[in-house]
């Protein structure tokens, strides 16, 4: 405990003697530090712009290892409906399949299902014929 | 740094999203089942020549529906094989809508007994014989008109079974 004292003591003045040292700079010997201190900056800006396109594969390795779980969970997903899908479409042509392949060699021609006029004409019948029973 | 439950959750629905968007792209892809024209086997092409130029424009789904036709058509007697082969082109060019709706229709009539099925094509001859205004003018009624039943009773002739619109 005592030493832990002493420590904080020491950097305390230590800290003192710095501000002092620093206060009392003069100009010139401030000047040749701040030139030191941009110098040292500006090359310390080339090495980052170099390594950023390895940055790039840095974080998306990162990336694929920390999510690698919901990946294999999405690509199951995929995998699924894609199956779900497919198993629809080919149930969907079966049954048009036997539904056409009847519909197309029927006696009556395919024309008499799309004809909206021979729907309206047959209703037409079925209501004249329903007023001549009622009168 | 624990993702909160709102942003999991978006990413549970942008990912389903995202998956049924990739399964239906790849259910859409041509497989093995859909050859193009050229892969299919001469006695097929014979059958389904009518759909020989619009073949390889065809959606998957139809190519395997005539596939399907082609093979049960042997075991169809030569009358309906004349039919089909002569009906299968207009058919083709229908839209999926008109299609669908004809189908609807025809699975009506086909809940229908011999009898009515008989009057329906007695019936349909009979509208073919009516004057080209006349039929355009029913077309042109048919707007106005509400939904009807499947089904027309008629003292005068016997019940036809019709596709209900």
């Amino acid at each position: 405990m005592k030493d832990d004292l002493n420590e904080l003591e020491f950097a305390g003045r230590v800290r003192n003697v710095l501000n002092q040292g620093a206060t009392a700079l003069d100009q010139k010997a401030a000047l040749r530090l701040y030139e030191a201190r941009c110098d040292a900056l500006r090359h310390q800006a080339a090495p980052v712009a170099t390594l950023s396109l390895a940055g790039i594969s840095r974080a998306l390795t990162d990336s694929l290892q920390n999510h690698y779980r919901g990946i294999l969970a999405f690509m199951a997903l995929v995998v699924g409906a894609a199956g779900v899908q497919f198993w629809h479409n080919l149930q969907q042509a079966d049954e048009m399949a036997e539904i056409d392949a009847a519909l197309l060699s029927d006696e009556v021609s395919p024309a008499a299902y799309t004809d909206q006029g021979f729907v309206e004409w047959l209703h037409h019948l079925s209501e004249q014929d329903d007023e001549s029973l009622s009168e | 740094m624990a993702a909160s439950p709102f942003r999991t959750g978006r990413r549970i629905v942008v990912g389903i999203v995202l998956a049924g968007a990739m399964a239906s792209a790849l259910a859409a892809t041509p497989l093995i089942l859909v050859p193009d024209w050229s892969e299919l086997p001469t006695d097929t092409q014979q059958i389904l020549a009518p759909l020989g130029p619009e073949w390889n424009q065809l959606r998957s789904v139809n190519r395997r529906k005539w596939l399907q036709i082609a093979e049960r058509y042997p075991t169809m007697r030569p009358a309906e094989q004349e039919r089909i082969q002569r009906r299968m082109k207009d058919w083709a060019k229908l839209t999926p809508e008109e299609r669908a709706k004809a189908r609807e229709r025809y699975n009506n009539v086909r809940k229908a007994s011999p009898e009515q099925r008989e009057a329906l094509k007695t019936m349909w001859s009979e509208y073919q014989a009516l004057p080209a205004e006349e039929k355009e003018r029913l077309k042109g009624s048919t707007a106005k008109s509400p939904q009807k039943s499947g089904v027309v009773n008629s003292p005068a002739r016997p019940a036809a079974a019709t596709p209900s619109p």
